[in-house]
């Protein structure tokens, strides 16, 4: 996607885009754009979520179309190839993204577990209840 | 939405476009008594439907005393019915959760009743009603906790594992008596008895993945409470299948090690510490 406009000797090279791949990214980052708000306006999609992906979209963009920022984030990272610089924060932030996703699957996990216990458990009771002909006879003690 | 298994959702049948068997048996019989004692006995059953029968009947026959709640963990068979024609509170999980969660509702619904007990029963017959005397006796004793092992002196070792396992559960038994400064023969049976500390520890968290009865130990001691166990006669199970395959059983005890390392680096110091000893 990225053509690096100098050869790979001497200094580290400048990082550019040829005007064709900026025009891919644009449209890329367009169609996603409304993917995303496609989604949030059906409700497929929480709006925190849909914010994640828009600012982790105008970064890109904003990458794509200044890429002299990745070169000076490279040199000050002593990074020889400024893709690899991308490389980097790419892959570390979306390890971060895993992790947080995980963290909410664990929450989810933990709140499906307690209303399936606590189904189970009010359905009993009302089974057990619903049999008896006084429910005053069968004591029950709420904390 | 399609119908994935109608068996998923059994027992529900008023889940949205599932569509399920009637429930052939919601009613209880007339002398049920699914309220009585001040002692539950939790049996968590996962399609137990042919072990259940012989465990109800002798449990019932030799401890009529004790109250009992059946978990079925999202059993695809017939096991809540079943358990409900013996007149017991039967809790029915809409989906399996695995053993933890399934003894969490146990727990839950013993603290939400007032129980001051609770004995883990296995419903595959592993568990002999007579040794829940020993249980309870430890309970007297002072104990927040009795673990039922198979392995100790009085305790008949009719019970076999095979090498590995027995290697792997030698491992998990020495870190976890290194890390709770205590002397367990066997971390991972299923016949325990808790007391009311406990259940109420355990209402609120319980290790809710495989092999949770280690991690809940852990728990226990870290929490401050006590411990102990207690040798029992273990039988060989009368019927299904023992839930452990080997790539699971592998992952699981890893996991295992891992958290058991991570609750032991955050463990707090006991919670009410005597005064005037510093030792």
């Amino acid at each position: 996607m990225n053509i690096a406009t100098t050869k790979l000797v001497g200094d580290p090279p400048s990082f550019g885009l040829s005007t064709p791949a900026h025009i891919m990214v644009l449209i890329v980052c367009a169609i996603a754009a409304g993917f995303l708000l496609r989604l949030l306006r059906r409700r497929q999609l929480r709006g925190k979520y849909t914010l994640l992906w828009i600012v982790t979209g105008v970064v890109v963009l904003a990458i794509a179309t200044f890429p002299g920022a990745i070169d000076r984030v490279a040199r000050s990272l002593s990074i020889y190839s400024p893709p690899n610089a991308l490389f980097l924060l790419a892959i570390a932030f979306l390890l971060l993204i895993c992790v947080y996703f995980s963290y909410e699957l664990t929450r989810l996990e933990e709140r499906t577990r307690f209303l399936a216990e606590e189904l189970a458990i009010l359905r009993g009771e009302m089974l057990a209840t619903e049999t008896k002909p006084n429910p005053a006879e069968w004591p029950v003690t709420h904390d | 939405m399609a119908v994935v298994t109608s068996a998923l959702y059994r027992g529900y049948p008023d889940y949205p476009g599932v569509v399920t068997s009637p429930d052939t048996n919601t009613e209880l019989p007339r002398e049920s008594r699914v309220r009585r004692s001040s002692e539950l006995v939790i049996i968590p059953a996962w399609n137990e439907q042919d072990a259940l029968p012989g465990t109800l009947t002798e449990l019932q026959r030799v401890r009529p005393d004790l109250d009992v709640i059946v978990v079925s963990d999202g059993s695809t068979d017939d096991t809540a019915a079943i358990a409900r024609s013996f007149g017991v509170m039967v809790a029915e999980l809409p989906f399996n959760l695995g053993i933890g969660g399934a003894l969490q509702t146990g727990f839950r619904y013993a603290v939400r009743h007032g129980y001051q007990r609770a004995v883990q029963f296995d419903a595959d017959g592993q568990h002999d009603p007579n040794e829940i005397a020993t249980l309870f006796a430890a309970l007297d004793a002072g104990a927040d906790m009795v673990v039922g092992t198979r392995f100790g002196e009085g305790g008949t070792v009719e019970y076999r594992v095979g090498p590995v396992r027995r290697g792997a559960m030698n491992v998990l038994r020495v870190m976890m008596n290194t890390m709770t400064n205590s002397n367990f023969s066997d971390t991972s049976s299923g016949f325990r008895a808790f007391d009311l500390a406990v259940l109420k520890l355990f209402a609120q968290t319980y290790p809710v993945e495989f092999m949770d009865s280690t991690e809940s130990l852990l728990q226990v001691c870290n929490a401050g409470l006590r411990a102990v166990e207690a040798p029992t006669v273990i039988r060989e199970r009368q019927a299904g299948t023992p839930s452990t395959r080997h790539f699971r059983l592998v992952f699981h005890y890893l996991r295992l090690i891992v958290t058991m390392i991570a609750q032991w680096s955050f463990r707090r110091p006991p919670a009410l510490p005597t005064p005037g000893s510093d030792s």
